[in-house]
């Protein structure tokens, strides 16, 4: 019984950790079609503003609140000074995000060192019978996941800023011929999933710490979500993320942390073979 | 609905194209308040590419746009649209990720004022059945509504139409023809139509303008707009 409770636990946990990391990209990526490869540096961001918000003083919440808020200034000042000259040309966006990654990691490592520092919270743990205890902090990330997913999807889906920002993305030429600033909307659709990678990286921050190289482990599993979610971007990421969460999940507990993410590859690889436009997309099978 | 004197919209030597090729070469025209003008011409002639020259969809490369007195040329589309330039274009453009109702709240999104939301409904009662159906679920015929109907959310002063009846049924076509007749009269609308529909124009417009080359060359004001024989000269001399 207890068992079961625990690898229950630990595959929504593995879930939640997908949708985590890949929310922020669900809008930049699904949404907007930007390939951020500095994805994974924007995550790094957070982390460092959590660090930022310890050293402080802030209550952990507040510290997650400022990494939300800075990385997604960041993200604005971003879009305004490299993005927004390059929407529609996949390879100079590539590039240009690749040289932004390099940078962020020189920056900070150059200004705060290569090494890895923590983030401490102290929430304690939850005896799960006599032999388990689960961290509540690990619960905490269950709800944040769900939580910042279901708001995007709501916010995307029943607000007015939503309603816009889907009709730019997907014919910013009528958009703006009806009176819209689609720079605008770009600038703020951006923004916002810098500030959900900012989030991710301050709540990942109290388990695996801070580095300057952090970022490179989690723009791939982004991606990966992402891509395979399909058309899709929030409904996708929720899809994917639950696959590959239970793959992940399942063969950690089973065999290692390693198999568990060579498995979720190998998935990737299969289904984007047989639904190369993703799970949740309308267009035809692969042949 | 009389039609001032006064210039709503005047073009003076526009230039505009595409990469390397000239399209609109100079063209020169005038439009006052309250007119209905169709323009007519061969394929590539540059009707297109006039009206999304004047939404500013295709940037000027010479030549100034004016409306309501206001020198418009390097202004981008959502500041002329803002200003009353509305703009309806071939093919339609209804955003299909949005429901109808959500592409008529997307007309009025950008602008100011009392939502024309009801007055919609009831000029357009068709809609008013489908408000929920995604945009991609419409007929030609649907969909074409549902743009006009989502152009004039927003008040336009000046209402673009192009090819407002490729590929719609013939009784759309003729409901459309009245709708803007009433629009203009009703609510003092300019309208400049591109269209290809000889018998769709003839009954509605006080002016039709052919283009050729990029140019301008018939404008028949009066009986002269309607005559089909005289038209289709034109049409002819410049095939």
């Amino acid at each position: 019984m207890y068992d079961a409770i625990i690898f229950l636990y630990q595959v929504v946990f593995s879930i939640s950790l997908f949708i985590l990391i890949s929310t922020g990209l669900a809008v930049i990526f699904g949404m907007m079609k930007v390939i951020n490869l500095a994805q994974g540096e924007f995550i790094m961001l957070g982390a460092y503003f959590a660090l930022l918000g310890e050293v402080m003083g802030l209550p952990f919440i507040l510290s997650a609140l400022l990494a939300m808020i800075g990385v997604g200034l960041f993200g604005v000042l971003v879009e305004r000074l490299l993005i927004r000259f390059l929407y529609g040309r996949l390879t100079d966006t590539l590039l240009a995000t690749w040289g932004l990654s390099l940078l962020m990691i020189g920056a900070v490592t150059t200004f705060l060192g290569p090494q890895v520092a923590g983030v401490s919270v102290e929430t304690g743990r939850i005896a799960v019978g006599e032999l388990y205890s689960v961290s509540v902090y690990n619960l905490y990330i269950i709800l944040v996941a769900f939580a910042a997913l279901a708001s995007c999807w709501a916010l995307w889906r029943y607000t007015r800023f939503g309603m816009i920002a889907r009709a730019v993305m997907a014919n910013p030429g009528m958009t703006s011929a009806l009176g819209v600033d689609c720079h605008k909307y770009y600038m703020l659709t951006f923004g916002i999933g810098s500030a959900l990678s900012g989030l991710a990286g301050a709540m990942l921050a109290p388990i695996v710490g801070t580095q300057p190289t952090m970022g490179g482990l989690y723009v791939a599993q982004a991606f990966v979500s992402v891509i395979t979610g399909g058309e899709l971007p929030f409904l996708g990421t929720l899809l994917a993320g639950g696959l590959f969460g239970t793959t992940n999940g399942v063969l950690s507990y089973a065999y290692s942390q390693v198999i568990g993410e060579i498995g979720v590859f190998l998935i990737a690889i299969v289904l984007l073979r047989f639904l190369p436009h993703g799970m949740t997309s309308q267009k035809g099978r692969a042949q | 609905m009389s039609i001032s004197d006064a210039m709503q919209l005047e073009v003076a030597g526009l230039t505009s194209g595409y990469g390397g090729i000239t399209v609109l070469d100079g063209l020169t025209l005038n439009v006052a308040e309250g007119e209905l003008v169709g323009i007519l011409g061969h394929n590539g002639m540059g009707k297109t590419t006039l009206m999304r020259s004047l939404i500013g969809a295709v940037p000027a490369r010479a030549g100034r746009i004016s409306f309501m007195g206001s020198d418009i040329t390097r202004l981008p589309p959502h500041r002329r649209n803002q200003l009353g330039l509305g703009y309806v274009p071939q093919g339609r453009e209804i955003i299909k990720g949005l429901s109808v109702k959500e592409n008529l709240l997307l007309g009025q999104a950008a602008h100011k004022g009392a939502s024309a939301y009801q007055e919609m409904l009831e000029l357009f009662p068709e809609l008013s059945e489908l408000l929920d159906r995604p945009g991609s679920r419409l007929s030609g015929g649907q969909q074409q509504l549902l743009a006009l109907a989502r152009c004039l959310m927003g008040r336009p002063r000046l209402l673009l139409l192009d090819e407002p009846t490729e590929g719609i049924q013939p009784s759309i076509v003729s409901d459309i023809g009245q709708k803007l007749s009433r629009l203009r009269s009703d609510l003092g609308l300019t309208i400049i139509v591109v269209e290809q529909n000889l018998d769709f124009l003839s009954n509605i417009v006080d002016r039709s303008i052919i283009l050729r080359g990029g140019k301008i060359v018939a404008d028949l004001r009066g009986e002269s707009a309607t005559d089909r024989e005289q038209i289709e000269s034109h049409l002819l001399i410049s095939a």
